[in-house]
């Protein structure tokens, strides 16, 4: 079982994207896969895109794993592992969660070491004014991911080369890929998301 | 900033008179730049605000959400779409706002605001 984490912040476009590699993964690369989703609040919202999916989803609610409910996150990844054991799991994170520390946190206490890779979407039609107010988050969140994936690219207008920019400051040579809100993810980019050698 | 605001509600709606999908999703479009536009900064979210509508029948429902104000992101599911022109009495709301910026009694007030439109 492979683990990818999903992370970016609120409304980055997670769960759809999710839903493009989920579909890649049972139905190009006819592999199984698994979910966890951490949805904050009481009244889950996101779960409900997964259903007639035919992926297999296992909700977190009551917090976010990267600092309140983070030991249900393992127990989940360890129970998901014993019973389904799909080739690839993903983690949909919450949109205030900090990918690198959840990726830690599963190194630490996941038995099994299973490769895992970090992805982290930014919107790029927010970025400016997400980074003006929220920079310690919005970079800690970009922080530490394996593969950036700029998203909504057509809604960032002339801004997006000063945002790959800022984006490239703060990751160093991670793969960035971009991606547009209102077209399919090219294959080249669901690609690189399993790439995990 | 300080941490973010949540706030989650179930509402079940009733309506007096039986409205169309299509008229239930405009007010629902309506309600939600009514949340988005009280709770923005420079024109848009700092957070997120969603809503999921359900219909008394499975797999019957619309999912709504807006993070900037000039588009409000509308997935309907299939059975939504196929019955789309056809009536219904009333609907579950689950609306989940997670947002920077505003207080719980704030976010109450104005999501409390824009279900009157219904």
């Amino acid at each position: 079982m492979r683990i990818l984490l999903f992370g970016g912040f609120l409304g980055s476009g997670k769960t759809s994207t999710i839903l493009q590699v989920a579909k890649q993964i049972t139905e190009t690369r006819k592999e199984t896969v698994a979910l966890i989703e951490n949805e904050i609040g009481e009244a889950g919202v996101d779960d409900q895109l997964f259903a007639g999916s035919g992926i297999e989803v296992r909700p977190l609610f009551g917090g976010c794993v990267c600092c309140q409910i983070s030991s249900d996150l393992v127990t989940a990844v360890t129970e998901i592992r014993s019973t389904i054991n799909p080739d690839w799991l993903i983690v949909e994170m919450t949109g205030l969660a900090v990918p690198g520390n959840v990726a830690r946190f599963i190194r630490q206490y996941d038995a099994s070491r299973s490769k895992l890779r970090t992805i982290t979407i930014v919107d790029a039609g927010r970025w400016v004014e997400l980074k003006e107010v929220l920079e310690p988050l919005i970079i800690s969140q970009v922080k530490e991911s394996d593969l950036v994936i700029v998203n909504k690219t057509d809604l960032a207008g002339s801004d997006i080369c000063d945002i790959i920019k800022d984006v490239r400051a703060i990751v160093g040579q991670v793969p960035i890929l971009t991606a547009s809100a209102t077209k399919p993810f090219p294959l080249a980019l669901l690609e690189e998301v399993f790439n995990l050698e | 900033m300080s941490d973010a605001t949540v706030f989650s509600r179930s509402q079940q709606l009733v309506f007096e008179m039986p409205v169309t999908r299509i008229d239930a999703e405009n007010l629902l479009q309506k309600m939600l730049y009514a949340i988005g536009e009280q709770l923005s900064y420079n024109k848009i979210i700092l957070g997120h605000i969603k809503v999921l509508a359900r219909v008394s029948t499975e797999d019957d429902y619309l999912f709504l959400s807006i993070t900037r104000l000039d588009c409000v992101d509308v997935k309907p599911s299939p059975n939504w779409l196929r019955a789309s022109t056809s009536t219904i009495n009333g609907m579950e709301l689950d609306i989940n706002v997670l947002v920077f910026g505003y207080s719980l009694s704030t976010v109450e007030k104005v999501v409390n605001a824009a279900l009157r439109l219904f």
